[in-house]
């Protein structure tokens, strides 16, 4: 069997052209200057309309889908959050969720700890220059050791001694951010239970 | 069995008619009492032990031992071996010989020696059957204390659920739950802390499920100087299962369950992977106090040990 297909081409022509109905006339014509400035105005308004409209085109093409977007990851997030707050509280998870916790909790408390450690080793610096210096004072002195490191002040017995000032470092401790540390959950009871299956009686 | 039975009824009426259960609770706790007297191994006239008295010929034996054969049959085969009855006379070599009384501790039994050198495979159990005259060739003496345990708590359960959707039946640690429990939750079975914590080392929620746990917490005794249980490898003779202590199952049948948690424990340090394999829903523990569980079980877990 054997078909032929036939195609026509359908041809539609404008027996009535629509006269060119542009308000504004070729360039070559000879016109007044307020019309070509007028013209050329036009044109640059036409120029700006146009560049306008593209872009508020490309505006809402594109930021409904941010939108969406944004949204569908908020959504995942509050589902993520829900499913969550909803998984049957095994030990698998609760283990690791306390484990996550935990390890969060110490490395804080080790940054504390180290942060203390550096306070810490700054006042003994500070109270052995301390020691230094008051030794240093007696010895000048004549002070035995236990005398006050006072520096005298006014006459004593025919010599004037004055301690030089030790100039310490500010022994001001920065405050030191301590992240709260949220105490372990209590373990839950085990629910009331109907029957028991193991190993008092289990074959 | 020598094992405590508990039956319990969730009334499905607003109001509970304890004589309407009355009857029930009686034909179920006649079944245990049939079962036990079929299948015991400790009375030498029991019809098991009649039949074990000389395997190789042909017994009439009563519907219920006869039933329990063919399930434990169909067990053997299911598992390709791992569960075999014949493990008596393993059993009766450890001194194992009589109903040992095991809550009290310190059991020292002889070890006598076995037929067959230990560590030598049996080939497949192969019993025979004639419906028609409930008559069984052995072949071999088996014990049936197990599996006639799971079957007891089936059968049992068939007969409450001709009188109510809610009831629950458990028997030596194996249990069967339908329905709801009286709060009209499911019900919850704990599972017992082999090493004797004070609280439950898991709680099951069970509708239509039965759970089964096989533990070498109790029975087990000293033997010619060596410790041993009472869960034979049939492979070997000898007492199996690693270093695991427990092992719990869930499923829809008793019998099954029973049949899966004896295997599983068998199956030592493989248990993990035997039971995904086989989509068994179960949880052990082992004898440094580590509890896992398959996949399939952690539906039934609601809550669990921290």
């Amino acid at each position: 069997m054997t078909t032929t297909v036939r195609t026509a081409a359908a041809v539609t022509t404008n027996s009535d052209p629509q006269p060119n109905l542009s308000p504004i006339p070729p360039r070559d014509a000879m016109l007044p200057d307020e019309l070509l400035v007028a013209s050329d105005r036009m044109a640059t308004n036409r120029a700006t309309v146009g560049r306008a409209l593209r872009r508020s085109r490309a505006r809402r093409r594109i930021l409904p889908s941010v939108v969406v977007t944004s949204m569908a990851l908020i959504g995942a997030g509050l589902a993520n959050a829900f499913v969550n707050s909803t998984i049957v509280p095994t030990t698998s998870t609760t283990t690791s969720s306390v484990s996550t916790v935990a390890a969060s909790q110490n490395a804080a408390n080790a940054r504390t700890l180290a942060r203390l450690s550096a306070v810490i080793a700054a006042d003994q610096r500070t109270l052995s220059a301390l020691g230094a210096s008051a030794a240093a004072t007696s010895a000048s002195s004549g002070g035995g050791v236990g005398q006050p490191t006072t520096p005298a002040l006014g006459s004593g017995a025919g010599s004037v001694s004055a301690a030089a000032p030790v100039r310490t470092a500010p022994t001001r401790v920065a405050p030191v951010p301590v992240a709260p540390v949220a105490a372990a959950p209590a373990p839950t009871p085990a629910p009331p239970t109907n029957a028991t299956t193991g190993a008092s009686s289990a074959g | 069995m020598a094992t405590e039975v508990t039956i319990k009824i969730a009334p499905t009426r607003g109001v509970y008619e304890r004589h309407d259960f009355d009857e029930a609770i009686r034909t179920a706790l006649e079944i245990f009492h049939t079962v036990e007297r079929a299948c015991t191994r400790f009375d030498p006239t029991s019809p098991l032990m009649r039949a074990n008295a000389s395997p190789t010929r042909w017994h009439k034996v009563p519907d219920v031992l006869y039933e329990t054969l063919r399930e434990a049959s169909s067990a053997h085969q299911r598992t390709a071996g791992r569960f075999d009855p014949r493990i008596l006379e393993d059993l009766i070599a450890l001194g194992y010989d009589r109903s040992l009384a095991f809550a009290s501790g310190n059991i020292v039994t002889p070890q006598r020696a076995l037929r067959r050198p230990s560590g030598q495979p049996r080939g497949p159990w192969r019993p025979r059957f004639r419906g028609g005259s409930m008559e069984v060739l052995l072949g071999e003496a088996v014990d049936l204390g197990g599996i006639g345990k799971g079957l007891a708590v089936r059968w049992s359960g068939r007969a409450l659920a001709t009188h109510t959707k809610n009831y629950m039946v458990e028997a030596g640690g194996d249990c069967y739950c339908a329905g709801v429990a009286p709060d009209a939750k499911s019900w919850r079975v704990g599972i017992e802390d082999p090493f004797l914590g004070d609280e439950p080392l898991a709680v099951l929620s069970l509708r239509d499920r039965a759970a089964t746990t096989s533990s070498i917490r109790l029975r087990q005794w000293r033997a010619g100087g060596e410790s041993v249980h009472h869960l034979i490898d049939p492979r070997t003779g000898c007492p199996g299962g690693e270093d695991l202590v427990a092992v719990t199952v869930v499923g829809k049948d008793p019998a099954a369950a029973e049949v899966d948690s004896k295997s599983l424990f068998l199956a030592g340090r493989q248990i993990a992977r035997t039971a995904s394999r086989r989509g068994i829903a179960a949880l052990w523990v082992d004898a440094s106090g580590a509890v896992d569980f398959s996949t399939n079980m952690s539906r039934y877990l609601l809550w669990q040990r921290s």
